[in-house]
């Protein structure tokens, strides 16, 4: 395994939380924990095909590419706060 | 009721829901079983292994962040079960999950495939109009959930209570 993805396994679980919007801790451990399976566990885990993906996963757009597939879900989430915020005004 | 109805917990729980609920009929459907699209297949079209595993991979994290939104929506909807002051109406309940959903798709819609344009919804000829298709069913789904959660607007229904119905039969409350 190359120096790149140890150096990815041993950041996520303090990178991805941040990149999530901070806090909970939950969600953040499950998506952390999922990307270190996203790296162990392929199909074939040491095919040179399942090599080379991992290394474009976590290439130069990694961050770019992670931030697409959270945003809507983290917009998600604003819409729940500010829902529950604004009920309680109106009530 | 110990205090005025708040159906802010319920709604919440409901658009949390819905958006998980929503985002997995998307990455099942639309990602695995139809394999119109995946998450990033017009940035790098999974024509090759190599190109299918990377979009494997962030169709994962796609079902991990619908995963994240489900169990957040459970446990909103758990703590709502436990206050006195939410009412359990099932006209708002839905109406949250199809607000969630439809709200859901269309921001993944506009973001996704408008915006940055990283997938559509079934690419080649007539891409554009399957989009618009997909935004113009989350604007629908909004609609509907909104309409909803207008009609339950008056239920003040409390949990677990049992209601008598035209005949004195028992009715469960909020169904």
């Amino acid at each position: 395994m190359n120096r790149r993805i140890r150096a990815v396994r041993r950041t996520c679980p303090f990178v991805l939380p941040r990149l999530a919007g901070g806090p909970p801790l939950v969600p953040a451990l499950v998506l952390a924990t999922s990307m270190l399976g996203a790296s162990t566990s392929a199909a074939c885990p040491s095919c040179p095909a399942g090599r080379t993906a991992r290394e474009q996963v976590l290439g130069g757009d990694f961050a770019a590419n992670l931030a697409v597939a959270i945003a809507p879900f983290f917009a998600m989430g604003l819409v729940a706060r500010w829902a529950e915020r604004a009920a309680r005004r109106a009530r | 009721m110990t205090s005025s109805p708040h159906r802010g917990p319920l709604i919440a729980a409901g658009i949390l829901l819905g958006t998980g609920l929503g985002g997995f009929v998307d990455g099942i459907v639309l990602h695995q079983i139809l394999q119109w699209h995946n998450m990033l297949s017009s940035l790098r079209p999974p024509d090759d292994l190599v190109s299918m595993k990377v979009n494997m991979v962030w169709d994962g994290l796609f079902h991990a962040m619908t995963w994240i939104a489900t169990a957040a929506g459970l446990t909103k909807l758990w703590r709502a079960g436990q206050r006195p002051d939410v009412p359990w109406s099932t006209p708002t309940f839905v109406g949250s999950l199809l607000l969630g959903w439809g709200l859901f798709n269309t921001i993944e819609g506009l973001l996704d495939h408008q915006l940055l344009g990283v997938h559509h919804v079934h690419p080649g000829a007539g891409q554009l109009a399957w989009d618009l298709g997909f935004l113009a069913w989350g604007l629908l789904m909004i609609a509907g959930g909104w309409a909803a959660i207008r009609v339950g607007h008056s239920d003040a229904t409390p949990r677990g209570e049992v209601r008598r119905g035209a005949r004195g039969t028992p009715v469960r409350a909020g169904v």
